[in-house]
């Protein structure tokens, strides 16, 4: 198991429990120890029954010299006393061990014991001075100096021994029920001090644990809560504690807040859209991906020298990064560009502006690329230029285009001459065509008047040369040349009026419309035995160029003379009728000529169509018929064969005179 | 000139003249010109009605217009022809109409007059048929 994934804090809590463990076991060993000692103690105090010992065996000693050398006085044998001597320099001896074992252990002041030890060492001399007189023989000598001076001396050091042996016990008791005191008194104070050692150590162990792991928790959530796009989280009182902390957690805190910032600062939008961290570096990063493959961009340091070309620009330059990487911007430029253009970029950049302008660069196989190129500063938070940016964008193409437009322009211009000349020439052809058809049918309406003033001529002539002079019949005739003249004038203004150009639109019935156009030609139809057929179910009106309008009724009305004269078509027939529906009036002018062959029926409107002989058709009437209707009165000419012929409908919207 | 218009009425005076024409504005006028040489004149409005009056009347010339409902003058001209007649057969027509001259001549028409009709042509074709007519006797 790896030690790592340990949280901090359980670790933290296995540290200072060990610890806590450690202790007690200290403290167990302590109070063994202790125990153990008190023990030794005991023992020790023990030990002073040996001085009560010692004291016993003194008195026994000296009872035993005493009873010595009264057995001297009565066995005088000096064999006998010398050995009664020898075992009182023994008992000496083992008196003088005991009082060195008494000082050694007595635990009462050591001069007294040193009083007692004197007292017997005095009673020596009279013990020596007492065996000397025995030997002598003087024993009743020697019983009373023994009495006078030794009886006395022998009873309070008796006595003397005798408390010394009781203060000794006494202290020896006194001793061990202190140590017994003390020692239970020192076992209860360490257990106390025990547990509040554990209590105390647990404390500090909880409060530093949490001091620990609460931030660490925190920084996790937030952490959690910025990958899921909750930036609220900033500001909480928690993060605000945080910061305000001056340990290593609140330094980790305000380090990993500022780095957050920075590099937030740039999506403030981003952050707004409240999308998690992960979604939002993954965009950034998506993007500059898109930015490096698709824009031809590059940077440069103060000196000029490449220091990043985008995947776009190295694709168009045909130059890898490494061979661009350190070079001179300049490096990449064509020969062709001007150096006054990049002395210019120089000092607009330099002074921290920005430089816009078409730029011309050098592939790596020699060829071109016009770019439109943007290069701003970098500047740092100080304001220091640290160097520049540049955005291109490719205009090769556009450049291109703009060489050849000036030629193309120039051809463009030349073909529409061309064709207005062509429109100009087609539109002359037609009123070329169009005054030939005018003379023709000024020539029909003319022709019967001009023949019967001819005439009447004629008959006056030949009366004055036949001297046939009659007044009246002469005045009669000229009134009706005059009749015939006036004729004559209203056809050529009928004609006038149809001709002349009308710019102005202008509201009539489509009936009159109808009626002037025959006018014109309805002459020319009876003279070629033509039967005109009107009918009409309405009388709606029309807002238009209405001289146009005839001349395309005209015009129809003509093919169908024409095509019935041509087909030398018997009891030939015109019809014309007016149909209103909706908003829409249509004049349909169909003929009993036959119809128009279906092979051609879409070509009929074909400018320079013509199934007319050169000389009568130029082959532009239907053309113009229908752009004049289409084009220039909004409506629609139709053509198509019924039973009887070829039946054109003009079709125009009708003018109410609710409208305008 | 009052010489020739005199010899052409003695001559034209008691002929009779057949005059073609559908137009009835035209017919007034010239009808009354023509009438100034001629006493009787026979008048119908298309060739068909002309062929049928040319059949019952003894007619001497023809004035008939080109143009016309039913049956034109070219088409006339043929049908008297037809008939075993000789009689001048004169055709009014305008300028432009001169491409009916080859179908013309083929139908057997005599001669042409120019419309509008002009009183100088008229009395030199008038004079050139007296002339034939007695030349004829």
């Amino acid at each position: 198991m790896n030690f790592y994934k340990i949280t901090v804090g359980k670790r933290l809590g296995l540290a200072f429990s060990l610890i806590t463990i450690i202790t007690l076991f200290l403290g167990i060993f302590v109070i063994v120890e202790f125990k153990k000692g008190s023990r030794i103690t005991k023992d020790m105090f023990n030990h002073s029954y040996i001085v009560s010992n010692s004291i016993k065996d003194i008195h026994a000693d000296m009872m035993t010299i005493h009873t010595a050398v009264l057995s001297m006085m009565i066995n005088k044998e000096s064999v006998f006393i010398d050995g009664q001597i020898r075992k009182i320099d023994l008992y000496d001896i083992d008196i003088k061990k005991h009082f060195g074992i008494i000082l050694d252990r007595y635990l009462g002041p050591k001069a007294d014991v040193k009083k007692v030890y004197n007292i017997y060492k005095s009673t020596i001399p009279i013990r020596t001075n007492v065996i000397s007189m025995i030997k002598a023989g003087k024993l009743e000598e020697a019983k009373i100096f023994m009495k006078t001076n030794g009886h006395e001396l022998l009873q309070s050091l008796h006595e003397e021994i005798h408390i010394l042996g009781i203060y000794s016990d006494n202290k020896a008791s006194d001793f061990f029920n202190i140590a017994q005191e003390n020692e239970k008194n020192t076992i209860n104070l360490l257990a106390i001090a025990l547990i509040f050692v554990v209590l105390f150590s647990s404390t500090i162990a909880v409060t530093i644990i949490n001091s620990i792991v609460n931030p660490l928790n925190i920084l996790i959530s937030m952490s959690e809560k910025i990958n899921k796009g909750d930036f609220s989280v900033l500001n909480t009182e928690d993060t605000l504690n945080l910061k305000n902390r001056q340990d290593q957690l609140g330094q980790l805190y305000n380090s990993f807040h500022t780095l957050l910032n920075y590099l937030l600062l740039p999506y403030d939008n981003i952050i707004k859209s409240n999308r998690s961290l992960v979604e939002i570096t993954d965009e950034v990063r998506r993007l500059l991906d898109s930015f490096d493959k698709n824009i031809i961009a590059s940077k440069m340091d103060t000196q000029g020298n490449i220091i990043y070309v985008s995947k776009a620009f190295q694709n168009v330059s045909k130059y890898t990064a490494e061979e661009l990487l350190e070079k001179k911007h300049t490096f990449i430029y064509h020969p062709d560009m001007p150096r006054s253009i990049f002395l210019e970029i120089w000092k607009t950049i330099e002074s921290g502006k920005t430089w816009t302008g078409e730029i011309k660069n050098r592939k790596k196989d020699g060829s071109f690329f016009w770019v439109n190129a943007n290069i701003s500063p970098d500047i740092d938070k100080n304001g220091v230029i640290i160097g520049y940016n540049i955005i291109n964008e490719e205009i090769t193409v556009k450049k291109a285009f703009e060489e050849l437009s000036s030629t193309l322009e120039n051809k463009v211009v030349l073909e529409i001459e061309k064709n207005n000349e062509k429109t100009g020439y087609m539109l002359q052809q037609s009123r070329l065509a169009q005054m030939g058809e005018m003379i023709s049918m000024i020539a029909h309406q003319w022709r019967q008047p001009l023949s019967s003033i001819s005439a009447i001529a004629g008959t006056l002539t030949l009366d004055l040369m036949m001297d046939n002079y009659n007044n009246r019949f002469f005045k009669d005739r000229l009134e009706a040349i005059s009749e015939l003249s006036q004729h004559l004038s209203a056809t050529i203004d009928d004609f006038r009026t149809f001709f002349k150009d009308d710019k102005k639109e202008e509201i009539s019935e489509v009936q009159n419309i109808i009626n002037e156009s025959i006018s014109i030609i309805g002459q020319t139809l009876k003279n070629k035995n033509i039967d005109l057929i009107i009918n009409y179910e309405d009388k709606p009106k029309i807002k238009s160029h209405l001289n146009e309008i005839k001349q395309v009724l005209l015009n129809l009305m003509k093919n169908s003379e024409d095509i019935l004269l041509e087909k030398k078509i018997e009891e030939a027939k015109i019809w014309i009728n007016i149909h209103t529906k909706d908003s829409e009036v249509s004049i349909n002018i169909e003929d009993n000529a036959g119809g128009i062959p279906e092979d051609i029926i879409d070509k009929v409107f074909d400018p320079y169509f013509s199934t007319k002989k050169e000389k009568d058709g130029t082959g532009l009437g239907l053309y113009m018929s229908k752009t004049i209707i289409q084009e220039h009165c909004k409506g629609k000419l139709l053509l198509k064969n019924t039973s009887n012929g070829a039946s054109f409908t003009i079709v125009l919207p009708i003018f109410s005179d609710g409208e305008e | 000139m009052n010489d020739t218009v005199e010899y052409i009425l003695s001559y034209c005076n008691n002929l009779e003249l057949l005059y073609v024409e559908d137009n009835e504005e035209a017919r007034e006028f010239t009808m009354e010109l023509l009438s100034r040489f001629f006493n009787k004149i026979a008048v119908c409005k298309n060739g068909q009605e002309a062929v049928e009056l040319f059949k019952v009347k003894n007619i001497s010339l023809i004035l008939s217009d080109i143009n016309m409902p039913k049956m034109d003058g070219i088409e006339m001209s043929k049908k008297i022809r037809n008939l075993n007649s000789d009689v001048p057969i004169v055709l009014l027509s305008a300028h432009n109409e001169y491409s009916f001259k080859d179908s013309a001549n083929h139908a057997g028409v005599t001669d042409y007059l120019e419309k509008p009709l002009k009183l100088s042509r008229l009395i030199e074709f008038l004079t050139s048929f007296a002339n034939e007519k007695i030349g004829e006797k």
